[in-house]
């Protein structure tokens, strides 16, 4: 990775951006803090900073109004959505004359909106109106002249109160304090909206009139009893009248509803493609903002700062000098300049590059773990899964989702990754025996078996432990190999001997302890040699010696780490066993009809169902384990990660894929 | 009392003594595991709804306390191995046999469930920690790693007992 220096002249930047986003190799840092460039600030007009800050803001909005636009037409279009979102594909000369059109597509994209507003006004003067005839409903039996509140001398209300006693209660009072009222309780209505509940006393319609003078007395006890006063008064008209006019409203609103919707379906029809097209122009259009707003800029002149990949420094060079008047520079990093990381792998190692993304990318001074990784990944996945049958199925999937359905992205990574681990599946199927479970046996009524290759690890579990653990100790050692090779790197020698070395002298002495005989008395050797040199040299940072020697004593309990690590292995037995177990039960299940016509047909039905579902969570199980193991027992040997993944200035687009 | 001596003949017999060993291994560690993990992952949810993007990073961490059923499960084979139970010699097991199964499948029972309950409290404030800062992912692992060495610890002491110990 090159550290890349540009200077021009300000009236070609944005050309010279673009010719940058074009290429796609070059990633651009913020470069407007830099020395040269506050220095030349101080004497020359930098408005271009604010300038290029709002035109960043200005595109981010564009985009966002574009793609929520996209998303509603997406909605109201009828259709299926498709379940993996694929860029469509789009011949550059269509995309061209798509662009010329902008501010055509752009217009209809405000016609669009401005449809969709009106559509949602109109939603919400219909919830209103429909709420008001609702309520309205309750009183239309009764002739009352909404608009007047009474006459000169005379007040009435007309509404509802709870019945029951809150009622009596009023009546009575009203009775005792205004003995001069009238007050006319109504039948209780026919199309009543909510149906009385048993033990709820039921709403009491009612007219009550006073004379005026006892207006807010009465006024008073009413709101103290829990009186409604009826909807819609001031309105002109009775309440049937009242509810006729809202009707009508209703039914025009309703009527507009209908057309701006027919309005919207047919210009998202019309225009969705055409937004697309459009919402990825802008998209780039903003990532071109993007980058000149962290271009340094002063009077006459731009800079850009960023980094570029060594092979192909010299070609982005070339690119620009043969159309632009320009400066380029490029070094190499200073000693411990952080820069972005790009992987460079072999193609059947690449697609292992996503697991340790999801931990973290390497960072500057780190190795790729990449290569270490692939083939214990293949093994550890191969060996979880277990099963031929299974195997088999996961690489037809995923390459229908690679190359039938095409998918992009993480999903096409992990696919890629799922075809390589289901070979090792494959061929752990036939090692152990195990296709569909045991389902050739079953089928066959005991009469054929599949065959296995190595060993039946139901049989000899003790053996798949074994064989587990072995590999678990070769995966830790490759681990503390990698260390030692990044200590070596360093020129860290000493390190590498006293804190790898002395680990592996006395692990392997340990094991060959186990064995016995003449490798015993070696083991035994090896053992001490190498307990002896943790307890001294672990702790060499320590000046005095009692603390030194007590560290190193600490520091060799973390044997218990390393045994823990080996035993975490054993889950590759549990795993790979829990998997053919659980197909042996699908295939029992399947077998209980017997072999005539209607039991072959449970069999098949059983046996598509618990195998797809055996498989699905056997793969996730495989997945997550294997990952977990690389995660915890490698990575946590050699690697810490913490790095940023290199990203070039580009055009990246959302819908559509140039071609 | 017939009646107790039938029960006590035939719960008290090595077979069943072992099976009962082996099977409260294997659903010790089961339970255990599947309280922690979910308790990972409900933190786990909640991290993710605001942050999509840390799927993988949460995941791992997630299936940390799922150890623990994995050796139940590995006690649990290896009790029908030795045993006898999947050659079919089971039958010949004695009580005295039974009972040290059983007692030999004890740290298993105890550890694993109590320690994956741990570690999944433990991971899900990891979760919550890189939902915070996802580059501290690598400590948040350690931290939940550290309760697990009580669970292998466990698994050591079973494993010995029941491959080394049983006497005849």
């Amino acid at each position: 990775m090159h550290r890349f220096t540009l200077v021009g002249l300000l009236p070609e930047r944005d050309a010279v951006l673009l010719a940058l986003q074009r290429l796609g190799a070059v990633e651009i840092e913020d470069g407007t803090t830099r020395e040269e460039v506050r220095l030349a600030a101080q004497t020359s007009e930098t408005g271009e900073a604010r300038n290029a800050r709002s035109a960043v803001q200005m595109s981010e909005a564009q985009v966002a109004r574009l793609s929520g636009l996209l998303t509603e037409s997406v909605r109201i279009l009828p259709g299926k959505k498709a379940m993996f979102s694929i860029r469509r594909k789009v011949a550059k000369s269509d995309f061209e004359a798509a662009a010329a059109r902008e501010a055509a597509i752009d217009a209809s994209a405000g016609r669009l909106e401005a449809s969709l507003q009106q559509a949602a006004h109109l939603r919400g003067q219909r919830m209103r109106l429909t709420s008001a005839l609702d309520v309205l409903d309750f009183w239309r039996d009764v002739d009352l002249d909404l608009s007047t509140d009474g006459t000169a001398r005379v007040r009435f209300w007309a509404g509802t109160m709870t019945g029951g006693d809150r009622f009596d209660e009023f009546r009575a009072t009203l009775a005792e304090r205004h003995p001069a009222n009238h007050l006319v309780v109504l039948p209780p209505t026919v199309s009543s909206v909510a149906p009385p509940s048993r033990g709820v006393p039921e709403v009491v319609r009612f007219l009550v009139a006073v004379l005026r003078e006892e207006e807010d007395d009465v006024r008073a006890l009413l709101k103290s009893h829990g009186f409604v006063q009826i909807p819609a008064h001031g309105e002109s008209g009775t309440p049937a009248q009242v509810c006729a006019r809202l009707s009508a409203e209703l039914e025009a609103v309703e009527r507009g509803i209908a057309t701006a919707e027919a309005e919207c379906l047919a210009l998202a029809r019309a225009s969705r493609d055409d937004f697309e097209i459009l919402h990825d122009l802008w998209l780039m259009r903003l990532e071109h903002a993007r980058a000149v707003a962290q271009v340094g800029t002063t009077g006459r002149t731009f800079l850009a700062v960023g980094w570029v990949p060594e092979k192909l420094g010299a070609q982005v060079e070339q690119a620009l000098r043969s159309r632009f008047s320009i400066a380029v520079a490029m070094r190499t990093p200073l000693k411990g300049e952080e820069f972005p990381v790009l992987l460079k792998n072999h193609p059947l190692v690449r697609p292992y590059e996503v697991i340790t993304e999801m931990f973290s990318t390497p960072s500057t001074g780190e190795i790729d773990p990449n290569p270490l990784l692939a083939p214990f990944f293949f093994l550890l996945f191969g060996l979880m899964l277990g099963d031929a049958g299974y195997g088999l199925l996961l690489m037809v999937g995923c390459a229908a989702l690679v190359w039938g359905v095409g998918v992009q992205g993480n999903l096409r990574r992990m696919c890629l990754l799922f075809i390589q681990g289901s070979v090792a599946a494959v061929v752990s199927g036939f090692l152990f025996g195990s296709f569909f479970g045991d389902i050739v046996t079953v089928a066959s009524q005991g009469r054929a078996a599949f065959p296995v290759v190595w060993f039946d690890p139901l049989t000899d579990p003790i053996r798949m432990l074994a064989f587990s653990m072995i590999l678990g100790l070769l995966h830790v050692f490759t681990g503390m190999g990698a260390k030692a090779y990044i200590l070596i790197l360093r020129g860290q020698w000493i390190d590498a001997v006293l804190d790898v070395g002395s680990w592996f002298i006395l692990i392997v002495g340990l094991g060959l302890l186990v064995v016995g005989g003449i490798l015993g008395t070696v083991g035994l050797v090896l053992a001490v040699t190498g307990a002896a040199t943790i307890v001294l040299f672990s702790a060499r940072d320590s000046r005095k010696p009692p603390i030194r020697i007590f560290k190193g004593l600490y520091n060799l309990y973390g044997i218990t780490g390393y045994f823990g690590d080996i035993l975490s292995y054993s889950r590759i037995m549990a795993l790979g066993l829990a998997g053919g177990v659980i197909a042996m039960v699908v295939n029992k299940m399947g077998s209980i009809a017997g072999f005539g016509w209607t039991g072959i047909l449970v069999f098949l039905v059983v046996a598509v169902f618990g195998h797809a579902l055996n498989l699905a969570l056997s793969t996730l199980g495989a997945y997550v384990h294997t990952s977990r193991l690389q995660y915890v027992e490698f990575f946590g040997k050699f690697y810490e990660g913490g790095g940023r993944p290199w990203a070039p200035l580009k055009s990246r687009t959302k819908y559509i894929e140039i071609i | 009392m017939e009646f107790i001596k039938a029960l006590s003949e035939t719960f008290f017999s090595g077979p069943v003594l072992a099976f009962l060993g082996a099977a409260l291994a294997a659903a010790g560690g089961g339970w255990g595991s599947a309280k922690g993990v979910g308790i990972a992952g409900e933190a786990a949810a909640g991290v993710l709804s605001e942050k999509p993007e840390l799927f993988g990073k949460v995941l791992i961490l997630q299936a940390l306390p799922g150890t623990q059923g994995i050796y139940g499960l590995l006690t649990w084979f290896v009790v029908m191995a030795q045993a006898g139970f999947l050659d079919g010699t089971a039958g010949s097991l004695t009580t005295l046999q039974g009972m040290q199964y059983f007692a030999a499948c004890l740290p298993v029972i105890l550890v694993q469930y109590s320690s994956a309950i741990a570690q999944g409290r433990v991971s899900a404030n990891g979760i919550l920690m890189v939902a915070r800062k996802p580059e501290e992912q690598s400590k948040g692992i350690v931290l939940a790693a550290m309760v697990e060495t009580y669970a292998i610890l466990a698994l050591l002491a079973s494993m010995l007992m029941i491959l080394l110990g049983i006497q005849k």
